[in-house]
C-alpha cells in the first residue's frame, strides 16, 4: 500500500514525517476531509475565522492532494 | 505473592485476598502463550474460556464496514478479557494485541466456582465488572471533550493504571503504541492526532519520544484533561 504524508498548516506548520498507508487517492481525499472536519471542530475560536490546510505528499515528495477548510463565525450585522 | 502478578495486584484494590484465595486464582491459569502485535488474542470460539493479559498492551475494538477501527478500551497487564461474554453476547468486540503480549487462559466454569466459594474472589470479580462499566461510561463522556483534552484524559488514565501495576513512575511511562493506535482510541483521524500531539508538546504539557511519555506537571495535566481517577475504582468499593 502506498504511503502518503499529510502536512498540516493552521498558522503553524506541522510536517508529517511518519506518513499513512492508504490504498489510493480516493482514500487520501477522504482522510483529508475527515481530518479537516475534526480539526476545525476542536480549534478554539480565537478570531472570526479559522482556516486549516492539509497538503498531501506521496513517497517521492510530490504533492498529490491539497485540501482546506474555512470556518467563518461572525455576529450578524 | 501479589506484588509480582499484575492480576492479583489489581484485584487487591477491591480488598485484600487471603493467601488461599490468591493461590486458587493463580492455580486457575494455564496455557501461557505469546501473542504477536497486531494479532487477535482470541481467535477460536471456546465459551468456557476467559483470557488474562499478563504482559503488553492490548485493546478491545471493532472495525466498521468502511475499515475504520475504533478502540473502546485498553486491556493492560492484569486485565481479564471476555469475562462477561458467554455465547454470542459480547463477541462482536474483538480483543487484539497492540504490542507483543503474553496471555494466559482461565476456565470460566472454574472461576465461577471460585466466585461461589470465596468471598474475597467474589468481591474482586464484582469490582472488575463495576470498573469496566465505570470506565466505559467515562470513555463515552470523554468523546465529547475537545481532542487535546481527550488525549490528556487518556494519557492520565494510562499513567494511573500503569502506576497500579508498577509500569509507570510519578510522571512518565512507556507507551509502545503508534499515533494511529491512539487516534483510534480517541476516535479522531490519523492525520488529526499528529496535530493534537503537537499541540500538547508545543504547550509544554508532555514530551513523547522513543515510546516514552513524560508529563511535565501531572496535577496541571490532570486538571487540563478534566481527569478525576475516581472512575477507575482503585480505592475499592468505598466504605
Amino acid at each position: 500500500m502506498p504511503r502518503f504524508f499529510f502536512d498540516i498548516h493552521d498558522g503553524d506548520d506541522i510536517r508529517d514525517d511518519a506518513g499513512h498507508d492508504l490504498p489510493d487517492l480516493k482514500a487520501v481525499r477522504a482522510e483529508a476531509q475527515r481530518a479537516l472536519a475534526g480539526m476545525i471542530a476542536t480549534t478554539p475560536l480565537g478570531t472570526n475565522a479559522i482556516q486549516i490546510r492539509v497538503d498531501v505528499r506521496d513517497e517521492s515528495g510530490k504533492r498529490v492532494v491539497t485540501a482546506s477548510l474555512l470556518a467563518v463565525i461572525e455576529d450578524a450585522p | 505473592m501479589a506484588s509480582g502478578d499484575p492480576f492479583l495486584r489489581k484485584l487487591e484494590r477491591a480488598g485484600a485476598l487471603s493467601d488461599e484465595e490468591q493461590a486458587e486464582l493463580q492455580a486457575l491459569t494455564f496455557n501461557r502463550r505469546a501473542v504477536p502485535a497486531r494479532n487477535d488474542i482470541v481467535t477460536g470460539d471456546i465459551p468456557d474460556r476467559v483470557y488474562l493479559v499478563m504482559n503488553g498492551f492490548a485493546c478491545r475494538y471493532k472495525i466498521l464496514r468502511g475499515g475504520t477501527r475504533r478502540i473502546v478500551s485498553f486491556v493492560l497487564p492484569g486485565d481479564l478479557c471476555y469475562m462477561h461474554d458467554t455465547g454470542a453476547f459480547g463477541r462482536d468486540l474483538r480483543v487484539g494485541a497492540l504490542t507483543p503480549c503474553s496471555v494466559v487462559d482461565l476456565s470460566r466454569s472454574e472461576l465461577i466456582e471460585l466466585i461461589g466459594t470465596y468471598p474475597g474472589i467474589n468481591r474482586a470479580i464484582w469490582w472488575v465488572t463495576l470498573r469496566e462499566l465505570s470506565r466505559a461510561r467515562e470513555w463515552i463522556v470523554n468523546d465529547t471533550r475537545p481532542a487535546d483534552k481527550r488525549l490528556a484524559h487518556t494519557l492520565c488514565e494510562l499513567l494511573v493504571c500503569l502506576q497500579v501495576i508498577g509500569l509507570a513512575d510519578e510522571d512518565s511511562f512507556e507507551l509502545p503504541l503508534s499515533q494511529s493506535d491512539v487516534a483510534d482510541v480517541l476516535g479522531i483521524s490519523h492525520v488529526h492526532i499528529n496535530r493534537v500531539v503537537q499541540s500538547l508538546r508545543a504547550g509544554g504539557l508532555i514530551t513523547w519520544s522513543d515510546n516514552l511519555v513524560t508529563i511535565s506537571d501531572v496535577q496541571e495535566f490532570k486538571a487540563f484533561g478534566e481527569f478525576d481517577p475516581a472512575y477507575l475504582c482503585f480505592d475499592g468499593f468505598g466504605p
